[in-house]
């Protein structure tokens, strides 16, 4: 179909982006419950599959430069190939090009974007929980420019490799680009006040929406149904090293009793400035 | 070079030779960076800086003279997409599978990449069973048998699996000069069609400790059929998006489709022996 | 889910023309030519679906289901209004033809 343009659905990992997708997911369907582990083959990330079955080509045989070089191009036939106007994908990666200048995330056929900013104190403390992995880790992983999700090796199971850099640089390359209108959206304001946030995402993107059906949806993917329903059927997303319940860091400024003053002044030193302008210090 | 039987039924059906090609089709009917379709339904692929392909009506593969210098390139692309190619110009149906046989029966794990299918075909292969093909696995309906014949016995694994498999990957020969993929060489298993006993979807949940098996039914088994054929929309793109329908739904009728859940960790490879075993035994 | 009457009862349905439908395991799958998609069929689905092998008014469409199940006409016309306004949507079979002899 032509005149198919994708809604964009960023964060860095950690940062609320399956709470919005299923938001969304919910809304789309008129306030509708959302089963949680279909959530990420309805809206999702960018996969190896995909460039095989949309490039005709053998992607897990390519160089990591040339799916690079390749990613516009997918996303091109993808949306040829889609028959629905709106196409959401999940993304977590930074806003890159590619080696020859082209943006990987195409402009032309990009109704818009969407940025959730979470603190990035409380990312540290929920992701290492989601891997289970050493607080410190995770914080010398967000001042990192040069990390990227899904690329050891290219071995990345079923995802394509997703650039993902430093923290506050991941911030800057969407908030700062402006091919592709962003609206950018704290995590922190979604939990004080899903219904109005929902209401400006779905305005962003162009979906209609009803107020009844933005109220369903926020109720039907409030944090309790969606605890009910990981501890009845679990949930797919969750690493196999995770310690807790993925919504359990569900809350804000839990990083106050996890880091320690040292870890947290790290993170600060490294990223305040984009701190101070989320209003975080 | 080492080529796999040939793709057709015994005499050699497919020229193989090396040429100049253009860079790219004038006016094809489909385009992307990696592959252009004719109106007349030729092909041709673009894969690297050096490697050209272009096949025509399922019997004729022209390599570019300037790929000759890559020849492990060249060869890990015939066996591999461009084979898949030429079975949709043939008309064949093609699974996106990696298959694997035991006392005269062959099972298919099929899935998208990233599944596993190589890991688990090889893993099996050093167990008792014999090996068919990778990636690319062609049916044929023959002698009252929904049959698998042998393609290629190179399997492509990534460092990690090949170390899970005890194979040192720096001992591997490269496929594709410059990427991380190693490859396996295993003997042929047969050169005759095996009949296939089963069709195993692979999927992978990491909340899973250990690996779980279901027998699927119904139209639900195939679907989505991007899951189970070859390259799908490349076979639309060539005008074969009914005879590959009927020719799934024909299996699927014919042969069992099981669903195969993973834990994503490669240490659970010992127990799907025992599981693959029972879904061949069972029939 | 109630939908409105989008069709009268005595309206003409059929196959859509364009279209290739298969069995796995006594459920039908059909491919719709004109939309490019798969849909596979529950039990009641196939049912119905291999009535319309023959083109008919919904009405005699419900009337032979209502004696198949033995069944409750008000509920098999709802049943069966909401399943053809699926299938219509996605061109797997064609309301209003016209002509039933076609």
């Amino acid at each position: 179909m032509a005149g198919v343009q994708f809604g964009w659905l960023v964060s860095y990992p950690k940062s609320g982006n399956t709470w919005m997708r299923m938001m969304l997911s919910s809304l789309m369907s008129g306030g509708g419950s959302v089963d949680i582990n279909a959530i990420d083959s309805r809206i999702g990330i960018a996969t190896f599959a995909e460039m095989d079955e949309f490039l005709g080509v053998e992607s897990c045989e390519l160089t990591r430069e040339e799916i690079a070089i390749a990613r516009p191009a997918l996303h091109a036939a993808i949306a040829a190939d889609h028959d629905e106007p709106l196409i959401l994908r999940k993304v977590h990666d930074r806003y890159w090009r590619t080696p020859s200048g082209g943006a990987a995330f195409v402009p032309d056929i990009s109704r818009g974007a969407v940025y959730l900013v979470r603190d990035p104190r409380d990312i540290a403390v929920s992701y290492s929980h989601h891997r289970g992995s050493e607080i410190d880790r995770m914080i010398g992983q967000m001042a990192d420019d040069d990390v990227a999700l899904a690329s050891a090796t290219l071995r990345g199971k079923e995802q394509l490799p997703q650039p993902l850099g430093s923290w506050n640089g991941h911030v800057l390359s969407w908030l700062d680009q402006t091919e592709i209108p962003t609206l950018a959206m704290r995590y922190e304001d979604m939990l004080s006040a899903p219904t109005a946030c929902l209401a400006k995402v779905a305005m962003h993107l162009g979906i209609d929406t009803a107020e009844a059906h933005l109220h369903a949806a926020v109720v039907a993917t409030g944090f309790d149904i969606l605890s009910i329903q990981e501890n009845a059927s679990g949930f797919r997303e969750r690493q196999t090293s995770a310690m807790a319940a993925f919504f359990r860091q569900g809350r804000s400024g839990g990083w106050r009793e996890q880091l320690s003053a040292a870890q947290a002044d790290r993170i600060v030193d490294r990223h305040g400035a984009v701190m101070a302008r989320f209003g975080y210090l | 070079m080492s080529l796999p039987p040939a793709v057709g039924d015994g005499a050699p059906e497919i020229e193989l030779r090396c040429s100049d090609i253009p860079q790219r089709l004038d006016a094809p009917a489909w385009s992307s960076p990696f592959i252009d379709i004719g109106t007349d339904g030729n092909v041709l692929m673009r894969l690297g800086q050096h490697t050209r392909f272009l096949i025509r009506g399922g019997r004729e593969v022209i390599v570019d003279e300037g790929a000759a210098a890559h020849m492990p390139d060249v060869e890990t692309f015939l066996v591999g997409a461009v084979s898949g190619v030429l079975l949709h110009q043939r008309n064949d149906l093609a699974l996106h599978a990696s298959c694997v046989a035991i006392d005269d029966r062959a099972v298919a794990f099929v899935g998208p990449s990233g599944r596993g299918k190589s890991t688990l075909a090889a893993f099996l292969a050093a167990r008792g069973f014999a090996l068919l093909t990778d990636d690319v696995c062609r049916i044929v309906f023959q002698r009252q048998h929904v049959c698998v014949v042998p393609g290629s016995c190179r399997l492509r694994l990534w460092p990690d699996a090949a170390r899970a498999l005890d194979h040192a990957p720096e001992t591997l020969p490269t496929g594709r000069s410059g990427h991380p993929k190693r490859v396996l060489v295993l003997p042929v298993g047969s050169v005759d069609p095996v009949p296939l006993a089963a069709v195993i979807r692979l999927a992978i949940d990491t909340r899973l400790k250990t690996p779980s098996l279901s027998r699927l039914s119904g139209p639900a088994s195939v679907m989505p059929v991007e899951d189970l054929l070859y390259r799908a929309r490349l076979g639309r793109r060539l005008g074969r998006r009914i005879p590959l329908f009927q020719g799934l739904t024909r299996l699927a009728g014919l042969v069992p489709v099981f669903s195969l859940t993973r834990t994503g960790d490669m240490a659970d490879l010992p127990g799907l022996v025992g599981l693959v075993a029972s879904v061949m035994t069972g029939g | 889910m109630n939908s409105t009457l989008r069709f009268e009862l005595d309206t003409p349905v059929r196959w859509h023309p364009e279209h290739i439908a298969g069995e796995v395991n006594g459920l039908v799958v059909v491919l719709g030519m004109s939309q490019g998609k798969h849909v596979g069929f529950d039990a009641m689905a196939t049912h119905v679906w291999h009535r319309l092998e023959w083109t008919q008014t919904v009405s005699e469409l419900c009337d032979g289901l209502a004696k198949d199940f033995d069944g409750d006409l008000v509920v098999i016309r709802q049943d069966v209004i909401d399943l053809l306004t699926q299938l219509q949507e996605l061109k797997l079979v064609e309301i209003g033809v016209g002509d039933l002899s076609a």
